[in-house]
């Protein structure tokens, strides 16, 4: 069975007075209809770059300059800006970090959900808001029928993000993209999010890509996990054999930068440095300037992503030769 | 028990809900950010102060350092009555306590370079002049972890972990012996967390400073913390020693927090939903603010009496009516 989302190749490149930022540098990776897939990194990254590129939601001055976004076995990049409106909010919908400013401030919720309707259905006027009643219940949002007449400032952040979620999910989307969907809202309340996402995953059946910022949250949520770093994918696993057998060491950087719960309380690990200028990236292996193993081939050699074992794949020349076969699996 | 170098007592902080004065003529209603609390913190430890969004965590550090004005409570610091300072002994006691900002971007002025930065605490307090004022400029920095080749560099021009190095400096540049750190890697990105927690816990060690460490990450709290003080809705609802309170918490409110905490491992069992929202601080429930919330609701006495903290087995102080003292 092909994957629900395939993107190959991707290059988004935005140019600025600066310099050519090389915000997403050749990504694959894939995504199952069921599936939940986590995309972890720092800022500047290029995890929500990818996302706005697989929405084509690039302006000026970024462009994506090449690879292929396959949905549904059909290239999104070749795709006209009016069938894209068509796709986006219907089979692909994205919800953003910042609630505040997703939402249309002079409007109700319920009309910015009913505005969704009125694009993608055929549904009635009145239908419509019934609908939208409906999905503010479906998102446990308490007095559906009287939130739908509230204005995003009446709602606190946990409940404008089920709103925007009850949004994204109007017309029954395949993908849902999910950009930092928590990090604005409290532990108790990011808990309460996921578990309606988990929900509504399961009973909707779609496929989810979740950006995220945060180790412990894709943990509990994903299936897989792509680390990314300096616009280039350096590590992909599944979600067990991420943490019991992290491989790149910009990925065991990450975990053990995490201040643990349980155990004893040792001095952390940092990583030393600073995240690099997508500007000015340093030759060779992006990582290498902040690594520990980091030798004379490193920064020369600009490493590969290659499948070290079933499903795992790394970009480091110092871990695991690559196996036959290797490659953008 | 060691002598406190800080010690707060039935603090309180209400705000006017309205906003200007002539709304204020016709709504009287007040938001009980902090709702008497107190607590005490031993000279060069940390108490970590954590809670949700309008708990009253970060009113209360900024009233320690009288950036506001409580309505009422004392805070009494190394046995001065900080809230009745004024004047000269108000700017003298400024010299003891600093503060360490969430964002570092907003915290710094855009358009001074960072020599001007952390000179200026020096100029107000009238410190040092001259050559040694740039003798202590490159030290406080070195103490931060930058270099004398960041003197002349501008916020916008540095990351946002060398920016949090600089409000660090800063705080540090008058010589304080307590500092309030109001969430300061929360906006930093996960590689860089390490680095400045780890840089403040070094600075802690050599040169003996306290913290109040305000911060919602309860992880990050763990880590830094010798004590707990948890805080909803205005008061605080447990506080104890990190090691105890993270491995057995006692109140309801400790345990759903703890519980709700995602872990960097897929195998672990999955997180505890604590449904409902933090109910609005201009009317808190009665009684217990945490009983509509609650797992172990017991009925009529949490809906009616509100739970004062009694200190039970092991030293731990908790408002619950679970609880009794010296059970």
């Amino acid at each position: 069975m092909s994957p629900l989302l395939r993107v190959e190749g991707l290059v988004t490149r935005f140019y600025t007075d600066e310099g050519v930022v090389k915000a997403v540098d050749g990504s694959f990776f894939h995504l199952g209809a069921d599936e939940a897939l986590g995309v972890v990194g720092e800022s500047g990254s290029g995890k929500t770059v990818t996302a706005l590129s697989i929405m084509r939601l690039i302006e000026n001055p970024g462009r994506i300059e090449s690879g292929r976004i396959l949905f549904n076995g059909e290239d999104l990049l070749r795709k006209s800006e009016r069938e894209m409106r068509r796709i986006r909010g219907k089979e692909i919908s994205m919800v953003f970090q910042d609630s505040l400013s997703s939402l249309n401030p002079t409007l109700t919720v319920g009309a910015q959900i009913a505005r969704v309707l009125r694009y993608h259905t055929r549904l009635s006027r009145r239908a419509r808001w019934r609908r939208a009643v409906e999905l503010l219940a479906a998102v446990g949002i308490p007095e559906p029928a009287k939130r739908a007449s509230h204005y995003p400032h009446q709602l606190s952040g946990g409940m404008r993000q089920r709103a925007l979620i009850a949004m994204a999910i109007s017309c029954d989307p395949k993908l849902l993209i999910l950009d930092e969907p928590t990090t604005a809202l409290d532990v108790t309340i990011e808990a309460q999010i996921f578990e309606l996402i988990r929900d509504l995953k399961a009973r909707l059946g779609m496929g989810v890509f979740l950006i995220t910022h945060d180790l412990s949250v894709v943990a509990s949520f994903c299936q897989r996990v792509i680390i990314m770093y300096a616009g280039k994918i350096v590590e992909e696993a599944d979600i067990h054999e991420l943490y019991v057998n992290p491989l790149h060491p910009y990925t065991r950087g990450l975990l053990r930068s995490i201040p643990p719960l349980e155990g004893e309380a040792e001095r952390l690990e940092s990583i030393p440095g600073e995240v690099p200028d997508l500007i000015n990236l340093p030759p060779g292996c992006n990582f290498g300037p902040r690594c520990d193993l980091a030798d004379e081939r490193c920064r020369e050699v600009e490493p590969e992503l290659v499948e070290v074992s079933p499903g795992h794949r790394v970009a480091c020349l110092k871990v695991g030769a690559p196996t036959m076969g290797g490659g953008n699996g | 028990m060691a002598e406190a170098l800080l010690s707060v007592r039935d603090l309180v902080k209400h705000f006017p809900a309205a906003g200007d004065w002539f709304a204020q003529i016709f709504d009287r209603r007040v938001v009980r950010a902090v709702d008497g609390i107190s607590f005490e913190i031993e000279r060069g430890t940390t108490l970590g102060l954590v809670g949700e969004s309008g708990s009253g965590k970060t009113t209360t550090g900024r009233i320690i350092v009288r950036l506001i004005e409580p309505t009422g409570g004392e805070v009494v610091f190394d046995g001065i009555d900080l809230l009745k300072l004024k004047g000269r002994a108000l700017k003298a006691m400024r010299k003891r306590i600093q503060m360490i900002f969430q964002d570092p971007a907003s915290s710094l002025n855009p358009r001074k370079t960072v020599g001007q930065i952390v000179a200026e605490p020096l100029r107000v307090h009238g410190m040092v002049r001259g050559r040694a004022l740039e003798e202590r400029l490159v030290h406080t920095l070195e103490l931060a972890g930058l270099s004398a080749r960041f003197l002349n560099r501008y916020p916008h021009e540095l990351s946002g972990g060398q920016r949090q190095r600089v409000g660090i400096a800063r705080a540090l540049a008058v010589g304080p012996e307590f500092i309030v750190c109001d969430e300061p890697v929360t906006a930093l990105d996960v590689s860089i967390q390490a680095q400045i927690l780890n840089l403040l816990m070094d600075l802690q060690e050599e040169l003996s400073l306290t913290y109040l460490f305000i911060a919602h990450d309860l992880s990050v709290v763990r880590h830094v913390s010798d004590r707990v003080a948890v805080m909803y809705l205005g008061k605080i609802v447990e506080i104890w020693d990190v090691d105890a309170i993270f491995s057995a918490p006692k109140h309801p409110y400790t345990r759903a927090l703890l519980a709700a905490v995602p872990r960097p491992d897929p195998e672990a069992p999955p997180r505890k939903v604590l449904h409902g929202e933090i109910p609005s601080p201009i009317d808190p429930p009665p009684g217990c603010r945490f009983h509509p919330r609650c797992g172990r609701f017991l009925g009529e006495i949490c809906r009616e009496r509100e739970p004062s903290l009694v200190t039970v087995d092991g030293g731990v102080r908790v408002a619950c009516h679970l609880y009794r003292q010296g059970a």
